[in-house]
């Protein structure tokens, strides 16, 4: 575990984003130089990797928020259920051509299904007093999760061959998102998101003691879950609704942030949303140039993600006695 | 159930399993409502008072604190500040000599940057008692605080909370599982039994095998302790072994 200066840490995460935006801008299957920034694939690629800067801050720093708060290690921001809500909203906006919102239907629709999903979860896990047991909200938000999952697998069966690859493309996630105002509003919820969850990253260091230490040391421990699930939600329904299901991405880099620079929640958060924009940003310029074909993100967030994520696990292992 | 407990007192809470000695303790800390009755502390109502005002004024360490996450000793006792900081979680350099001083005080200070997942139980315990002590509480709850400790470190442990009970004046309420520990370094004792009080006063006076039994459902004999003067349980009862050991 390392403890840079904030002064030396936050720079220099920002100059990795700084570095992975330049790659990705370059890459791809026409190459690019600095003075083709203003032709039509330049601004493409801009509004892609600012498009993935989001997304992966809004994906690790939910996951983030879901560990602490679950204070579980296998909680990432798909676990109550967002992702396979999102899902059948999504196929279903696809398959029956619904058209509502015009350019807006299918991340109103996916981002309606996220939140229903996971107020449901909610509604069944919450006792008679009004309090959440974690365990409850994360048993329940798996088990919904699975039934609204066979209802995507239902419809993805049912889909008509022409509407199949769209409803599929949707699931695998993509950045291709040519929407300037979907993404400013999506971008507005994210950074507004974290800012509150970095401002409330003591009450998460105290809440991953356990709730009863956390309220022995005066914490409004019901109040404080409720901020922070509904910090989550709002930033994976987000994610969700631009980008479709990008999966990894909030398991992993939390916990990459958490075993390099340790758990304090003030310090997580922010690396969180740094790292995670660049590995996203990463992982897309990857998912374009790779092949000739472009393969979905989803694929390339875990094909470069996981033995990454072992290798920190195993030197993780290693280092303690 | 009445029990008063006076300021800079030191009072031990001793019962079979299942009495409610944890329930009381966690109404008395405010996490369950009472539905009827009050706890009054320092003349107010603890249902009506704030988390952080009650973080303030009151410390809990529990028999078992573990967590995942590898905090390191030092950042688990600055979280004892948290009561007492702004709205903006900022430390300042008081709040750091405070933290310093509760690591020194648990005797824990050596292990500042381990992280607490890499440490020994007793090792963790006295990370979390300086997390209470950084909180700067008047009173102190503590939940069988020896359950992890071998015998020198539950003395010690224990010697410490009686220090501080003496020198600053820190009420400390504490359950026990130990009679002899409870008897040695208590003040006072009291007995829970079915929920409700079975009896309180000095050592002497409440551990009577005639109580005992009737509490514990086994036979004890007390006997003093010829170095200090209090109490002291011995099992002498063959029968009750027998009995629950059919060989």
């Amino acid at each position: 575990m390392i403890k840079p200066k904030a002064s030396i840490l936050y720079p220099c995460l920002f100059a990795m984003l700084l570095m992975s935006a330049a790659i990705s801008l370059a890459l791809g299957p026409v190459a690019l130089s600095i003075d083709d920034l203003g032709s039509n694939i330049g601004q493409l690629r801009t509004a892609r990797i600012l498009t993935g800067m989001i997304i992966g801050a809004a994906l690790s720093v939910a996951g983030a928020i879901f560990q602490a708060l679950l204070r579980n290690p296998l909680a990432e921001p798909y676990v109550l259920g967002v992702s396979s809500g999102a899902g059948v909203a999504a196929a279903t906006s696809i398959i029956m051509n619904i058209a509502i919102f015009g350019a807006w239907t299918l991340p109103v629709m996916a981002f309606v299904g996220a939140i229903a999903a996971i107020l449901l979860v909610l509604a069944i896990a919450r006792s008679a007093g009004g309090a959440i047991p974690v365990q409850t909200l994360l048993l329940a938000g798996v088990v919904v999760g699975s039934v609204l999952g066979s209802g995507l697998m239902f419809l993805v069966n049912m889909s008509p061959n022409e509407k199949l690859p769209t409803v599929m493309w949707w699931l695998m996630g993509s950045l291709q998102l040519f929407n300037w105002s979907l993404l400013q509003v999506v971008a507005m919820v994210t950074l507004v998101s974290i800012g509150l969850s970095w401002f409330l990253g003591s009450s998460m260091n105290i809440l991953s003691m356990g709730e009863e230490p956390a309220a022995h040391l005066g914490l409004n421990v019901e109040r404080t879950k409720i901020i922070l699930l509904a910090l989550a939600s709002l930033m994976t329904g987000c994610a969700v609704a631009a980008c479709g299901l990008i999966g990894f991405v909030g398991l992993i880099v939390p916990h990459s942030v958490r075993s390099v620079l340790g758990p304090d929640h003030r310090r997580l958060i922010p690396s969180c949303a740094l790292c995670g924009a660049a590995f996203v940003v990463l992982a897309d310029s990857a998912a374009r140039s790779l092949f000739v074909q472009e393969i979905p993100i989803g694929a390339v967030t875990a094909f470069m993600g996981g033995p990454f994520f072992l290798l920190l696990l195993k030197r993780g292992r290693g280092a303690r006695p | 159930m009445d029990l008063g407990v006076a300021p800079g007192e030191f009072v031990g809470l001793i019962g079979p399993n299942g009495c409610g000695k944890t329930t009381l303790l966690r109404v008395i800390s405010g996490v369950i409502r009472p539905t009827v009755g009050e706890v009054l502390l320092e003349n107010q109502n603890v249902s009506r008072m704030s988390r952080r005002s009650l973080g303030r004024l009151l410390a809990v360490l529990l028999q078992d604190s573990a967590t995942d996450m590898a905090f390191t000793v030092g950042e688990v006792a600055a979280m004892g500040r948290w009561p007492h900081l702004s709205t903006f979680g900022v430390e300042t350099r008081r709040d750091r000599q405070i933290v310093r001083e509760a690591l020194d005080v648990a005797d824990i200070a050596h292990l500042a940057d381990k992280p607490i997942t890499a440490i020994s139980g007793g090792e963790r315990q006295r990370a979390f008692f300086a997390m209470c002590l950084a909180q700067q509480p008047r009173v102190l709850l503590l939940d069988e605080p020896l359950s992890h400790l071998d015998i020198g470190h539950q003395l010690s442990m224990l010697s410490l909370i009686r220090r501080l009970n003496r020198q600053l004046g820190l009420t400390v309420l504490a359950v026990f599982h130990d009679l002899n520990m409870a008897a040695e370094f208590c003040d006072r004792l009291a007995v829970l039994h079915e929920g409700r009080l079975a009896a309180v006063g000095d050592a002497a006076d409440v551990l009577k095998p005639q109580l005992l039994k009737q509490v514990y459902r086994t036979t004890l004999d007390v006997m003093v302790n010829p170095i200090t003067g209090r109490p002291q349980i011995v099992i002498s009862a063959r029968e009750t072994l027998v009995r629950h050991n059919p060989l």
